[in-house]
């Protein structure tokens, strides 16, 4: 079997070189769309359940001040 | 373990890229390729999960807006409403302030929160993926016990049935333990003054009403439950002690063994409360079937003014002479209250009869004594109209055989003489705050049944959710909370209802 010429096999390996680079900058892109949406999915949760506290908190105050405003029935 | 929501798959991209019976021309272009296909199923993988979680933000916050909208539009509302008020212009009365029905939330309790519903579909995924329990429920024809057989190898309800034994066994033990303390307090301060021993009857309707119905048996066979009374309750000596000078006909209490201790104390309060009354007025024992018929108008009245016996031991204050002006100052201020709020527990009516009832009773007694026995019939004859009203209404429970030959005692006389100075107008102002109080005992129980229709209607709301009543969270708690807050409100309650007939007594 005939070893291929040192050129071809240099060639080859900085092909390869250049391919692995290519597929680690790729990796690398997922791996910060990754961090990213973590962080979003994070930070997006927490506003939401600062904002449903408030939320709640503002409905129970409402129930409240309708309670006061409104004539409810009385006992008799 | 931290379990992760989301794997972004394949995690390997370059394992196994190189076909191993396909000879390839070039193994690192092979592995190249291999990888990036590989890449590019991660990135949908990612695309997925992205997906996945954008859709989960925007349901949440969807749901958030539509709330926060409705929010919106009840605040316009509420700002129109308020912008109307003019508390210049509407009339506002008194009586409805007081019988405005008490606002109830109707938050629920959320729960659950942390079940197979509300797990992220990722994690559903990865959860499906796992593996299933062996079926070990088909083994539960063999068990005798009838216990689940799985519930030996996984029971996601095991912590769940922990806590929740131990939170119910923790609330009954605090509601015996707080029944213990709240008797124990009152026959310590009771030394002394008989009065506050007996009025503190934290009797609910049910008792008094069963008492109602067997009454006339222990009274009548006082005898033989003294012997009962002194087996059972030899543990509370201070009761013993306080009503062995009485005359020892007390410490019978008539009470059956399964009956509560208060609501037959004060039956036999109402025997020495007459007699005294009658043989210091001089109108002899014979009058007591004339004025049989009273006692079931008077009867709850009486309930909370428990004394001692006049004859062998004058009170430390007895209010005597004053107490005929009391009904004109009491009465009506009673009778103006609102109907007592609605406790849990069964010391509401018993507190409202305590604080009002003396006043009527003194003025009863002023009236009666001063009377003659004929005359004291034909006002009975003539009140009976309100008779039926009181709930506990003890029926006039003939007095024992030996109390009756006693002889009027200076406190008696004394109390008989002073009752005699108010002339009969003391009477007349009687009926109308008394017919208000008994208003207002009738809308205590009203309130009672409210609350417990609330908790009802509770119970109904979880088992709506599939969850049987006190087998969720949110039930035991609110169970709990319940029976602390009844607690320290009934104690508060009985407290200052004790200071007020205190000083009512007095005064």
């Amino acid at each position: 079997m005939s070893t291929p010429p040192r050129e071809t096999i240099q060639k080859q390996i900085q092909q390869d070189w250049a391919n692995r680079e290519y597929i680690e900058v790729i990796t690398g892109s997922i791996k910060k769309i990754t961090d990213f949406l973590n962080s979003f999915d994070m930070s997006c949760r927490s506003r939401l359940a600062t904002l449903n506290e408030k939320l709640t908190s503002l409905e129970r105050k409402i129930d409240y001040l309708e309670a006061c405003v409104t004539k409810g029935e009385t006992l008799t | 373990m931290p379990l992760p929501k989301r794997c972004v798959e394949p995690v390997h991209v370059s394992r196994g890229t190189v076909p191993e019976r396909l000879a390839v021309p070039s193994e690192l272009e092979a592995v190249t390729n291999g990888t990036l296909a590989n890449t590019v199923r991660q990135l949908s993988s990612l695309s997925k999960h992205a997906e996945d979680m954008f859709g989960e933000l925007t349901r949440e916050a969807t749901s958030l807006a539509d709330r926060t909208n409705v929010l919106q539009a009840r605040i316009d509302r509420l700002a129109i409403k308020v912008t109307q008020l003019d508390s210049g212009v509407e009339e506002v009365s008194l009586q409805d302030i007081q019988m405005r029905k008490a606002f109830r939330s109707a938050r629920s309790f959320q729960q659950q929160l942390f079940s197979r519903s509300t797990m992220p579909s990722a994690m559903l995924a990865t959860y499906a993926r796992c593996d299933r329990p062996p079926p070990l429920e088909r083994l539960n024809e063999f068990r005798d016990d009838g216990r689940d057989a799985r519930k030996f190898y996984t029971d996601p309800d095991y912590f769940f049935e922990l806590w929740r034994r131990e939170m119910l066994q923790d609330t009954e033990r605090i509601q015996h333990d707080r029944g213990k303390k709240v008797r124990q307090p009152r026959s310590n301060n009771a030394e002394g003054r008989g009065t506050r021993r007996v009025r503190v009857p934290h009797s609910t309707r049910d008792r008094q009403k069963a008492e109602v119905v067997t009454r006339g048996e222990h009274i009548m066979s006082s005898n033989q439950l003294c012997r009962y009374n002194i087996q059972q309750y030899r543990p509370d000596p201070l009761y013993q002690t306080t009503t062995v000078p009485d005359g020892g006909y007390r410490a019978p209490a008539s009470r059956p063994a399964s009956q509560p201790a208060r609501p037959n104390s004060i039956e036999i309060e109402n025997q020495q409360n007459r007699t005294p009354r009658l043989t210091g007025n001089g109108h002899i024992v014979g009058e007591e079937s004339p004025y049989g018929p009273v006692e079931p108008i008077y009867g709850g009245s009486i309930a909370g003014t428990p004394r001692r016996a006049r004859p062998s031991i004058p009170p430390p204050a007895p209010p005597a002479p004053l107490q005929p002006d009391s009904p004109q100052h009491h009465t009506p201020t009673r009778s103006s209250l609102p109907p007592p709020p609605p406790p849990p527990e069964g010391s509401t009516s018993p507190p409202a009869m305590n604080g009002a009832s003396p006043p009527h009773r003194t003025a009863l007694d002023a009236h009666l004594d001063q009377m003659h026995a004929v005359i004291g019939m034909m006002s009975v004859e003539a009140l009976p109209p309100r008779a039926p009203t009181p709930p506990p209404a003890p029926p006039a429970p003939p007095p024992p055989e030996e109390e009756r030959p006693r002889p009027p005692s200076p406190a008696s006389l004394l109390r008989g003489a002073s009752a005699l100075k108010p002339p009969r107008p003391a009477a007349d102002p009687a009926p109308d705050p008394r017919s208000d109080l008994l208003k207002a005992i009738r809308e205590g129980i009203k309130l009672r049944k409210v609350d417990k229709r609330g908790e009802d209607s509770a119970g109904k709301y979880d088992t709506l959710r599939g969850v049987p009543a006190l087998h969720d969270v949110a039930s035991i708690i609110a169970r709990r909370v319940a029976v602390e807050f009844s607690d320290t409100s009934s104690d508060n309650d009985s407290d200052s209802d004790d200071s007020a007939q205190w000083t009512d007594s007095r005064a």
